[in-house]
């Protein structure tokens, strides 16, 4: 099939702001976008840039901004699209060029909320163990690939940039509910801040856009209960 | 706020997103209205002719949509208010979440509907009444105005 590909384009040292340009590109229906990409970059257009790694939906690197909503390019197919498809970087953060954004305050964001298992202190004598039940308390959080989908997708980040957005939210939920961790009071303490959970609106773009289907709405409320539960 | 707006145009939002959209502007109005109530009641003191002037604008046909649409307002900014602290309160309602706003909207419209039938009678009660049939055939408008009555909303 034929496919009319829009991609907003931006390159700093010649363009003074981004524009759209479009390309037509022969395709398989069951052809994940990334492989159009491809072929607009090895055939077409050799300056086109954009991020991709392992293009099997794992790495995370080539989430962007298809068809209006945030996706991951080498999961969604041409035919989950349809025949006439925009490609936009990530919205909300500062693009570097084409469909490449700056990650670095996102992942500032990340380290921020301590995404490690904190030590008690005491070293046990064999493995720390953990029942199913408690490890399937945080099981769904474990899944996030750091794609930046959720936090660029969220209208709060959009209007505060300083909020820590969901994707680190997922990441402290991942280690505030394992039983095994003893720096949740502190990722707490960190979350409750003004730039912290409160920010959150209940607005579902993040869960709706996680490639990883994490339902990331229900682990910032989890992580909003667990504050005043714990009276921090 | 451009920058803003931009990015709230170029993302294609669900229903989490119309949802919390109507909330904020349903919120908005509800702040102005409640001024304008404001506004009246200090007029019923300081300006009593100023006052009869407002009410009878409030009963005028300009005056009785803005009352719908503060109705409107108020009904899904609490049904919405609703179902937000439905999802605060047990965060696995939020696999529901969009079955809940469609739910709001059947309630909304169940008790929007009759509401804005009872503020707009006087404007359809006898013209429904006369344009179907001349008030001899047909008593549409006297029909819906019977309904009201047995159900108990008017």
């Amino acid at each position: 099939m034929q496919v009319r590909l829009r991609i907003l384009r931006y390159d700093p040292e010649r363009d003074s702001k981004p524009h759209w340009e479009q390309y037509t590109v022969e395709c398989e229906p069951t052809a994940p976008l990334l492989d159009l990409l491809h072929t607009v970059k090895w055939q077409q257009d050799g300056s086109l840039t954009f991020r991709r790694s392992c293009a099997h939906g794992v790495c995370g690197s080539d989430a962007m901004l298809i068809n209006g909503r945030n996706r991951l390019a080498c999961k969604i197919r041409v035919d989950q699209l349809g025949s006439r498809i925009s490609v936009a970087p990530l919205p909300g953060l500062k693009v570097i060029k084409d469909l490449v954004v700056d990650m670095d305050e996102f992942f500032a964001k990340y380290r921020s909320v301590q995404p490690f298992q904190v030590d008690d202190g005491v070293m046990p004598a064999r493995e720390r163990r953990q029942s199913p039940e408690d490890r399937a308390r945080y099981d769904d959080t474990t899944k996030c690939i750091l794609c930046a989908a959720c936090t660029s997708s969220c209208p709060s980040f959009w209007a505060q940039d300083t909020y820590v957005g969901p994707a680190a939210i997922v990441n402290a939920h991942r280690f505030i509910f394992d039983t095994r961790d003893a720096g949740s009071d502190e990722r707490l303490e960190i979350l409750s801040d003004a730039d912290g959970v409160w920010r959150c609106r209940t607005i579902f773009n993040c869960t709706d856009a996680c490639p990883r289907g994490i339902n990331i709405t229900r682990a910032i409320l989890e992580v909003s209960s667990a504050i005043v539960e714990r009276g921090i | 706020m451009r920058r803003y707006l931009g990015l709230m145009a170029s993302y294609r939002g669900r229903e989490g997103t119309w949802a919390w959209m109507f909330h904020r502007i349903s919120g908005v109005a509800v702040w102005a209205f409640v001024i304008l109530h404001v506004i009246d009641i200090y007029l019923a003191g300081g300006d009593p002719h100023a006052y009869d002037d407002l009410l009878a604008f409030y009963a005028s046909l300009p005056g009785r949509i803005m009352e719908i649409l503060l109705g409107a307002a108020l009904l899904y900014h609490a049904l919405n208010g609703m179902r937000i602290l439905i999802i605060d309160l047990w965060p696995s309602m939020t696999v529901h979440h969009k079955k809940m706003w469609y739910g709001s909207w059947v309630i909304f419209f169940a008790l929007g509907i009759p509401g804005a039938l009872i503020i707009m009678r006087p404007y359809w009660r006898e013209p429904l009444d006369d344009l179907l049939g001349g008030g001899g055939v047909v008593h549409l408008g006297g029909i819906l105005d019977g309904l009201l009555r047995a159900t108990g909303v008017l």
